[in-house]
């Protein structure tokens, strides 16, 4: 079985907007070790035009440091799936694009025994989070109040109790919890 | 001079209760209590909207007499009783009595005065929509947020509607038994 894992980056006050958190080295080197364990990566239509073709480009140009580099590799190499109903079609390498079905592909993805798979796109771990699928999380804690802007989840029907693994925490104040199922 | 000191739970994707305002989830627990208790250790004063301030008032003056109460509700109960208590509210009545004064106007103010003239910290507790206006106005200088290991998928936000986002200065963190993980941050100020 292979385990389906949510990582994302919040602020304390459970916001997801991309724009506000504390990006450098240590969080890539972070991800890195994230992917790692991970060996196919799930995006919806929004997130895939976040990482692409900016990842890709750093990737192919290593125009980073050289933590960041290994990141941009890293998740370049991922093979990848994309759901969406409008995008036309999809450039990255390794990358497949689903219209419909994600519960019997995650599903039908969890029965292999491989690595993880992991979720880039909060709607789609919304979604899955409402399914039950999702056996680990990572919030990784930035410390900002945003106040405002894009809610990590918003419309759950029920609440689910987490239990938690460990925590990690990072020079820049960013703190790590890592979470399963219960 | 004291420090305003925030202290809430919260749930993993930053709500401070459910829809309707509910608390089931957090588990707060002795072990939780005990930490809680040396927080008030150095605090003389304490301050609340009113939704927080009923909650709290309904419990903690009398929860050191009941025969089954642990040591830190004996602890936290006695503290609550001889801290001054501020409620920052225009619909609660005027209440003198069990230190306790109600605030309905000039609440900026009043609450820095009360910081001047406070010898020890002063701790809010949960009152998310009074938290956001003296955060806003630059007032709270250090915060203690309890994550809880629950995600509850909508709720009552802890910050909503802010116009600037707001940089803290993570201090240390401390890991509990049932899974909850207290983050301590001060605000950065330029």
């Amino acid at each position: 079985m292979r385990k389906l894992i949510f990582a994302i980056n919040v602020t304390i006050d459970g916001y997801a907007d991309h724009t506000s958190g504390i990006v450098d080295d240590e969080l890539h080197g972070y991800f890195t070790e994230f992917l790692r364990n991970v060996d196919i990566e799930i995006f919806g239509h929004d997130t895939y035009n976040l990482m692409y073709p900016y990842w890709h480009d750093v990737a192919m140009n290593q125009s980073e440091t050289e933590v960041t580099n290994e990141f941009a590799r890293t998740f370049d190499s991922i093979p990848k799936i994309v759901f969406s109903t409008t995008l036309k079609s999809v450039e990255w390498n390794n990358t497949t694009l689903l219209r419909s079905n994600l519960q019997e592909e995650i599903v039908k993805l969890k029965q292999q025994s491989s690595k993880g798979i992991s979720i880039g796109s909060i709607s789609i771990a919304s979604q899955l989070t409402q399914l039950g699928l999702i056996d680990e999380y990572h919030f990784v804690v930035h410390p900002i109040i945003a106040g405002r802007g894009k809610r990590l989840f918003e419309k759950l029907e029920n609440s689910s109790q987490l239990e938690l693994i460990e925590t990690q925490k990072l020079r820049s104040g960013v703190v790590a919890l890592h979470y399963k199922k219960i | 001079m004291s420090k305003l000191i925030l202290v809430v739970h919260v749930s993993l994707d930053g709500f401070v209760a459910g829809q309707r305002g509910e608390l089931d989830g957090f588990e707060a627990g002795e072990e939780n209590l005990q930490f809680v208790c040396s927080l008030t250790e150095e605090a003389d004063t304490t301050l609340f909207g009113r939704i927080s301030y009923q909650l709290l008032n309904d419990n903690w003056p009398t929860a050191r007499n009941r025969p089954n109460a642990t040591k830190g509700e004996i602890a936290y109960s006695n503290w609550y009783n001889n801290a001054k208590k501020i409620v920052i509210s225009k619909t609660v009545a005027k209440e003198n009595s069990n230190n306790t004064t109600i605030v309905s106007e000039n609440i900026l103010e009043e609450i820095i005065k009360i910081k001047e003239r406070a010898e020890k910290n002063i701790l809010i507790f949960g009152s998310p929509t009074v938290s956001q206006l003296l955060m806003q106005h630059n007032l709270i200088d250090s915060y203690w947020i309890f994550v809880n290991p629950i995600m509850f998928g909508k709720g009552i936000p802890l910050f909503t509607d802010l116009s600037n986002k707001i940089k803290l200065k993570l201090v240390t963190t401390k890991q509990f038994s049932n899974g909850e993980v207290a983050l301590n941050y001060l605000t950065e100020r330029e």
